[in-house]
């Protein structure tokens, strides 16, 4: 699945390990996250979303190109 | 589990308060395991020379299968979404192998071309195929 959490982790200068710390998660979640390597589960999507302050569909695209 | 302290550290001082308590778990566990070890084969050197009860024996191994499983279900509590993931793909690529491998031993034994099976051999190859996938998801292979 398409995500935009590497743009806008980069948009506040934030470090994987920060992000990851921020999500209660492993940085290897988030590496595998922003990647394309593993779809969040519906309860982390959330916390993403809270986090930055967006919709689910803001961050994540799940329509393939 | 977010505390006081969590709420005013960083995002990368939390992760490493969290990663440093893991790992913290996983060594005592890995002690915890050690120690039970060399207790139960000096316990069951003791028991097979007769000098004790088989109701101590069990109790010990008892205790080996209840901390074990308390130490399983504490680890999947503190793992994230991603380990729980690489466990599940380990566990299910393994028990597949052992479905493959003892019938097509035991077929291969039947048709007179392989000896009888080796039932710890495929218990070892499956551990073995269970670390294996699980090692290489957590390089990154996934």
């Amino acid at each position: 699945m398409n995500n935009r959490l590497k743009v806008l982790r980069a948009e506040r200068n934030w470090s994987q390990a920060e992000l990851a710390g921020r999500l209660d998660v492993s940085r290897q979640a988030v590496n595998a996250i922003e990647t394309g390597k593993h779809d969040p589960s519906l309860p982390l999507a959330f916390r993403i979303s809270r986090l930055f302050e967006m919709p689910i569909e803001e961050i994540f695209d799940d329509r393939h190109d | 589990m977010t505390d006081m302290t969590d709420s005013v550290n960083s995002g990368e001082t939390r992760m490493k308060i969290r990663r440093n308590r893991f790992y913290r778990f996983v060594a005592l566990g890995m002690g915890a395991s050690a120690i039970l070890g060399i207790a139960l084969g000096y316990t069951s050197d003791m028991f097979t020379d007769g000098r004790l009860p088989a109701w101590l024996l069990f109790a010990l191994l008892a205790l080996a299968l209840v901390g074990c499983t308390w130490f399983c279900w504490s680890y999947f509590h503190r793992v994230d979404e991603l380990d729980v993931m690489d466990n599940l793909w380990a566990a299910l690529i393994s028990i597949y192998f052992y479905m493959a491998a003892a019938p097509i031993w035991w077929l291969l034994h039947d048709v007179g071309v392989a000896p009888e099976v080796n039932h710890f051999a495929v218990y070892l190859a499956t551990l073995g195929v269970n670390i294996a996938t699980y090692s290489l998801r957590k390089l990154g292979l996934r």
